[in-house]
């Protein structure tokens, strides 16, 4: 175990949390205090804390506090991973029967997984064998099969599923949370996403758009395998933190001089100097948290050394520090994206099946699988038929799918164990209890004890939330 | 205990809303069953209920409902428990639930419809038969607009108002100023005083350059004692070149601008706009003559189309300006018909909120919930775009057809160039193949370590890289996903005879050769599979695209086969490690093959390519030859490549298009003729005769007074940190409303007099003497207006990216001012302003995403200004700032003898425009010494080159000097002096 790295602070008149407290964006406090003004986010005004990126209280009783959303960009299948359909064997070879479904590409006949399932934990659900380490946590694992979204194309999904929205220009879910919640460790960003790389659509994907800007994801590319090569400018090649040291105690005098000289209280000058306070100490707690070499050595060979596998062990040690959101992307651009050869799926299930699983059991050695919310994701899943584009060199693959599609949720409050929701006898759609994203979103805030209703931002005279108009919490889910 | 509370609190919110339309009266009782009752049964039950009549109901009308069907009426007015309807939607009827085969509606609709049947079911008379009515649009709502609507602020036409009356005339220097005197005397606040004349040119100068004044502007703007002393600052900043580099930005901004697409088919820089720049620099162009605005936004929409025919000058001139939307994101891949939607829906988008601050892409897939905007305003205006696409134009005296043989040699030979080397790699793998046994033999020495590669190589005529891949691929201690090593791993974990190795080494080729055999006869048929069924000609319109790729408005006709044979799992892994490319992008992730050598084009675009990895050394002579001279061609030709606009034109036919119901391309409602936004078009608006229309749009865009006030205000926000409308892109009636509507006016009717002037708006509101005030505290006012919406006192405001780095370099002496040109690479090598910078969609520079540059995939109205500890982290660490800090500390002479508090004062004068005051020079001679003295035990390393000039005994304690100086150089250029503009 690593522990926590405590600064004092040089200013003696203004404490550490004050100081953090009054750090910000230019929206100014005032202005801030006037939004959060608004009756429908009163409950925001009642604490004592007037900064932003401070803890802030919950709308009512939170089950979790952090969020870990693992992502597997591309478009996971369902029917070859979470969501077992026999009928697909029996079929196999066959032109779905009934209703056909538009999809993006030209689709052939239904096609079997070319993966086995097996029954795991005591509740007995089926996993595919491409999963076999998160099949043995099944039992902390809620799978929920009925996920449905707008739109077959990746893009568009990818912004509703991260930002509640097809269109760009609305702020991530993660963002929103830490606007809502705040953040524990003042020293680290609130919200952290870490991509070997780049995924479609990129920023916008993580972006606070009109929120203020400190409630923005931080991207780490966490292809790089040095610490202190992740986040950029994090380190000095020339000089000693203790000339460092000088020189950010000279700028805070030089600022507070001149606030002096010109009795002025703009809180955008004040918050520049707490801010280059606060970038001083990220240059040692920064480089530590991303240093998963901290861990002993049989903890991260349960994890291994790949991308995700590492991504995962530094969002156990982000999250440890209080890091409220951390989203891991499976890889660069869309991985998972396999219309040509389905068989990919056990290569990038190979990458990611023994580290999550890592994950979710040290979640809870630490005793933080309960206060922290793991999602397993996607942007959409695929067809059960074959992919039939032009050209395809193997015509093993799979097209998009929004209809219906698998994703889970463990910790932070979700019952274990237990599937949800249905699709057809081929996996193609929703059917029982269909669960579309904005569903997602708001059960997700309500187990961080937000009312996706209430939790509102005032922008260009209109009220937005991360639900848009609709969403309702799944409330069979929660423990 | 908590959970039931919880569930019965959102059960109550859910409720609230209907119970809320129980007491209504008739026109809300109205307007409750428009917005949540028509929507339900419209989109929920009528495509089964209407004149299909599923079980013998219709549900399009009240009486529909009342007759009911096989299973009795729908619904008992009053009575929502009993009513069938009620029953069925909330799945509480023992055999029906509806919607069939649909999900359950949500709780909030089932509550709306009881709540509605409780009422008496009320069914406004206006429109009776749902989803018939003419111009009735998704929602079943008819779309009118009123007189009412036209009238709103600023849609109607402008009208100078009365210039109010001030007590305190001695005050204003400008009519802007009694508009502005007047609601602060009437507000009982006080302008604070005017800026001193230090403060004010370092304002003008980063307003209209983005730049800071050099202390010699500085000191004779102070020695012009002349009354106009400031005017003429005004004038010569106007006059500066720079001025278009400052405000051409701004307007990119709104412009979307981009060098790229936001998703590339690959990251490679093949796909970026190269051309983009031109349109950049026309925009500095249009701002530094300026341009009339009016025609500045014609030619934007319309350039193509304006000036004559034999007039090819003044024609070049405005088709540059159609970049603006052929730079638009374009979307290369994904499904035709969204894909184009949502390229329309970009152009929609950033003509109508950046040229009339309207929110029209609301009305994408509804009636815009709360302005006068419809469905058919906005596929009136798709359809315009519909009618138009992408165009190169070739910049004279090349002309079009020689253009576009020259792009269509490039393309065939590229095509040969790869059909040539692909052959080559295929072939080549398949030959090595043959030689498994062979390479494993060698490499089982080769890592024994009897022998080096090149020795082995040599004695045994083999590849040595290819040995090499081998014995890589042999030794990786990475489990692989198949059986077929396991006898290798066997024997290099306990050792054997070379006969085993042997042994070994032949069965593992012939599971090669097999895996190739199999691969091949499964590609063929596979081949046979997808042409059988698959039209042998693409019928569809061809759309062109940038980068010369071809694209499509509708779907490939779809074909249904079944799935083709793939390989066994393990048996495909195999394959993939020795025959198939790697990530080229990534090439961590993956590698190439074992087998596997491509051609220098793919890997010299990405990494300069690697010799030795080249297909090219395996090739027979001619072979060689012939492929280094078609490369040689190729390079000929993109070198001689005309240099062209990237615009938009005419389509070749124009067409209107179906409103997409709820946004859904595949859902096509009544068509829609081309034609202006109906609220700012007097009467019913006409359609448009002339082409796609475009002509016609951007003249109605650009002589409607709301264009006006929406630049009127944007000029005014640039100046003063916030607009009069605050939401400087939204002007409806969910857009801020003006704090000085009548300044507004008074500002746009003179913008529009003046034949649409910037340049002399800029001179009318930086001679106000609201312009002029300081940024002064005031107790009194703050507590009144903290928010300084009434402008008592000018804005303090952060510098942008741009500025904030053209100014480090600029005061370290090392800016390039070049004016236009080709844009690169914002390195820290890359020395000209930001603005030439490239601007990528898909990869946005990590120093422009730090400082809150916005998105450019979107038109922005006004800049985010956070303050995050990660921009710090560049002040303290960034290469960038200590070389810059090093330079500064040169340019002030940090090495010579002088003393420090000479330089402090430089420096201050340098970089704030202004003089030190005793204890900031104070502060800056302590630290100057304590580091100076404690550099000598822990000195940081110092830029050679600074050092001149200087005898060997005295390197060290010159060196010290020059450390201290450069970090406290460090320091002014992070500190909020430096930051902020007053």
């Amino acid at each position: 175990m690593t522990k926590e790295v405590i600064h004092t602070s040089i200013l003696p008149h203004v404490t550490r949390r004050q100081a953090l407290e009054r750090m910000g964006s230019g929206f100014g406090m005032v202005a801030l205090a006037s939004l959060l003004g608004d009756h429908r986010v009163q409950a925001f005004t009642d604490t004592s804390v007037p900064g932003q990126l401070g803890p802030k209280a919950t709308h009512f009783p939170a089950k979790a506090k952090h969020v870990i959303f693992l992502f597997l960009n591309g478009g996971m299948s369902q029917v070859d991973t979470f969501d077992p359909k026999p009928m697909l064997d029996k079929y196999h070879g066959h032109p779905m029967p009934g209703e056909n479904l538009k999809t993006s590409n030209q689709t052939g006949s239904l096609m079997r997984s070319p993966f086995s399932f097996k029954r795991c934990g005591q509740s007995g659900i089926e996993v595919s064998d491409i999963f076999p380490h998160v099949g043995e946590s099944i039992d902390d694992i809620c799978v929920i099969r009925s996920v449905y979204t707008d739109l077959p194309a990746h893009e568009p999904s990818l912004m509703l599923m991260n930002c509640g929205h097809i269109q760009l220009g609305r702020p991530s879910m993660g963002s929103w949370v830490t606007y809502g919640l705040g953040s524990e460790n003042q020293n680290l960003p609130g919200f952290v996403v870490l991509c070997p790389g780049t995924p479609i659509v990129g920023p916008p994907l993580w972006n606070s758009a009109f929120l203020p800007g400190i409630y923005q994801g931080t991207h780490i590319s966490n292809a790089e395998k040095e610490p202190e090569k992740l986040v950029k400018y994090i380190r000095n090649k020339r000089l000693s933190l203790s000339q460092q040291r000088k020189q950010v105690a000279l700028l805070a005098k030089l600022g507070r001089l001149q606030m002096e000289q010109q009795h002025d209280r703009d809180p955008q000058l004040e918050a520049s100097i707490q801010s280059m306070e606060v970038a001083y100490h990220m240059q040692t707690e920064v480089p530590e948290v991303f240093d998963i070499g901290k861990e002993d050595d049989s903890t991260r060979a349960r994890y291994g050394n790949g991308d995700f596998g590492r991504a995962c062990l530094m969002a156990l040690r982000l999250v440890e520090r209080g890091v409220r959101v951390v989203q891991i992307y499976s890889g660069n651009v869309q991985p998972w994206d396999n219309h040509e050869d389905i068989m990919v799926h056990q290569k990038l299930a190979r990458e990611a099946d023994q580290p999550v699983a890592s994950l979710l059991r040290d979640l809870k050695a630490r005793g933080l699988l309960g206060e922290t919310l793991v999602i397993c994701g996607t942007e959409f899943g695929r067809t059960p038929v074959v992919q039939a584009t032009l050209g395809s060199r193997v015509a093993n693959g799979r097209d998009h799918n929004p209809y219906g599609f698998s994703i889970w949720l463990a910790g932070g409050g979700i019952k274990g164990g237990m599937t949800y929701g249905s699709t057809d006898d081929f996996g193609f759609k929703a059917v029982e209890n269909p669960v579309h994203i904005h569903d997602v979103h708001a059960t997700i805030l309500h187990l961080l004890g937000l009312n996706h209703e209430k939790l509102t931002y005032r922008y260009s005279g209109r009220d937005f939330r991360l639900t848009d108009v609709s969403g309702s919490v799944i409330k069979q889910v929660i423990a | 205990m908590l959970t039931l509370f919880i569930f019965l609190a959102a059960l109550l919110s859910s409720l609230s809303s209907a119970k809320l339309a129980l007491g209504l009266d008739h026109a809300a009782q109205g307007e409750f069953f428009e917005t949540r009752i028509r929507p339900v049964l419209s989109e929920k039950c009528l495509s089964c209920h209407t004149d299909l009549k599923s079980g013998g109901l219709r549900a399009d009308s009240r009486e529909g409902l009342l007759e009911g069907g096989l299973s009795g009426p729908a619904i008992i007015p009053g009575n929502a428990e009993d009513s069938l309807l009620i029953r069925t939607v909330s799945h509480t009827h023992e055999r029906l639930r509806m919607p069939l085969g649909q999900p359950k509606l949500k709780d909030q609709e089932v509550a709306d419809l009881k709540a509605w049947v409780k009422m008496g079911a009320p069914w406004p008379a206006r429109a009776r038969d749902l989803g018939r009515l003419p111009g009735v649009t998704s929602k079943g709502r008819p779309f009118a607009i009123t007189p009412e609507h036209r009238q709103f602020w600023s849609f109607r036409p402008c009208q100078k108002p009365p210039i109010p009356k001030v007590s305190r005339k001695d005050w204003t220097k400008s009519s802007i100023d009694n508009f502005i005197l007047a609601r602060l005397e009437t507000s009982g606040l006080k302008p604070v005083r005017p800026a001193g004349k230090r403060v004010l040119i370092r304002r003008a100068y980063f307003d209209l350059l983005g730049l800071p004044p050099k202390p010699e502007e500085i000191e004779a703007f102070l020695e012009d004692e002349s009354s106009n002393a400031f005017s003429k600052v005004i004038d010569k900043l106007l006059a500066s070149s720079h001025y278009g580099e400052r405000w051409g930005r701004f307007w990119l901004d709104v412009a979307r601008y981009g060098e790229d697409d936001p998703a590339s088919i690959s990251p490679s820089q093949e796909l970026s706009y190269q051309n983009a720049w031109r349109y950049r620099d026309w925009t500095i162009t249009a701002f530094n003559e300026d341009m009339p605005y009016d025609l500045f936004v014609k030619a934007q929409i319309a350039g193509d189309l304006l000036g004559g025919k034999n007039d090819g000058q003044n024609k070049e001139q405005f088709v540059a300006g159609t970049g603006f939307l052929g730079l638009g994101p374009w979307y290369y891949v994904g499904d035709p018909p969204q894909v184009r939607a949502d390229e329309r829906n970009d152009r929609i988008d950033v003509v109508t909120r950046g040229f009339l601050g309207l929110t029209l892409a609301c009305a994408r897939c509804h009636d815009h919930k709360y302005e006068p905007l419809s469905m058919r305003d906005y596929y009136a205006l798709a359809g315009v775009f519909a009618s138009s696409q992408y165009r190169e134009y070739p910049l004279r005296p090349v002309v079009a057809a020689d253009f576009e043989s020259h792009k269509k040699k490039t393309k065939d030979l590229e095509v040969a160039i790869k059909r040539l080397t692909d052959t080559q790699t295929n072939q080549l793998s398949e030959i090595l193949a043959w030689h498994t046994s062979r390479y494993l033999m060698a490499a089982w020495n080769l890592i024994n370590g009897s022998s080096t590669s090149s020795e082995l190589a040599r004695a045994q005529s083999l590849d040595q890289q290819t040995l090499e891949k081998w014995a890589r691929y042999l030794t990786d201690p990475v489990e692989k996903d198949y059986p077929f090593l396991k006898p290798w791993k066997d024997l290099l974990a306990h050792g054997g005879t070379l006969d085993q190795v042997k042994k070994v080494a032949d069965d593992f080729q012939t599971t090669v050769l097999s895996l190739l055999a199999e691969r091949r006869q499964l590609d063929e048929e596979n081949k046979i599979l997808a042409a059988q069924k698959t039209p042998k000609q693409d019928l569809r319109e061809k759309i062109p695209l940038p980068n010369g790729i071809v694209a499509f408005e509708e779907r490939s006709p779809t074909v249904s086969r079944p799935p083709g044979r793939a390989m066994e799992i393990g048996r495909f892994n195999l394959w993939r490690d020795l025959f198939t490319e790697g990530d080229l992008v990534d090439s961590t992730k993956r590698t190439d093959g074992v087998l596997v050598y491509r051609t220098a084009e793919i890997l010299l675009s990405l990494d300069g390519g690697r010799s030795e990895e080249r297909l090219d050394r395996f090739l027979g002579e001619e072979f060689r030859s012939h492929l280094n001279s078609m490369r040689a061609e190729l390079a000929a030709l993109k070198q001689s490549m005309p240099s062209y606009i990237q615009g938009i034109a005419e389509s070749p036919k124009a067409r209107n298009l179906r409103v997409h119901l709820r946004g859904n391309p595949d859902n096509l409602g009544e068509e829609v003729p081309r034609r202006f936004i109906a609220v700012l078009s007097q009467g019913e608006p006409v359609p448009f005769t002339t082409g796609s229309g475009r002509l016609e749009l951007a003249e109605m865009i650009a002589h409607h007074p709301l264009t006006a006030r929406v630049i009127v205000n944007r000029v005014w926000q640039y100046h003063f940190g916030s607009g009069i409308v605050r939401t400087a892109s939204n002007f409806g009636t969910l857009g801020d409303h003006p704090s000085h509507p009548e300044l507004l006016e008074h500002l746009t009717s003179r913008f529009i007099e003046s034949g649409y002037s910037l340049k002399r708006l800029h001179r009318e509101i930086m001679l106000s003497a609201t312009y002029q005030l300081s940024s002064d505290y005031s107790e009194e006012n703050y507590a009144k207006d903290s928010d300084n919406r009434l402008l008592w006192r000018a804005n303090r405001r952060r510098l942008d990216v741009e500025a904030l780095r053209d100014s480090l370099l600029y005061v370290s002496g090392n800016l390039d001012m070049t004016v236009g040109g080709p844009s690169a690479e914002l390195t820290d090598d890359f020395k000209r302003r930001t603005v030439y910078g490239k601007v990528s969609r898909f990869r946005l520079n990590s120093l422009l995403a730090l400082f809150d540059f916005p998105n450019p995939s979107l038109t922005s109205e006004q800049r985010n200004v956070t303050n995050v500890p990660t921009q710090r982290l560049f002040f303290l660490n960034s290469d960038l700032v200590w070389h810059q800090a090093g330079f500064l500390a040169e340019r002030l002479g940090a090495g010579s003898d002088v003393g420090n508090e000479a330089k402090i004062r430089k420096a201050y004068r340098l970089l704030f425009g202004r003089e030190a005051t005793e204890a900031e020079v104070r502060l800056g001679i302590e630290f100057l010494r304590d580091e100076h003295s404690e550099s000598g035990e822990n000195r940081a390393d110092v830029d050679v080159e600074l050092i001149s000039d200087i005898t060997q005994t005295h390197i060290q304690r010159q060196a010290a000097r020059i450390s201290a100086w450069q970090q406290y150089a460090q320091v002014l250029l992070s500190s909020n002096d430096f930051l902020f503009v007053k």
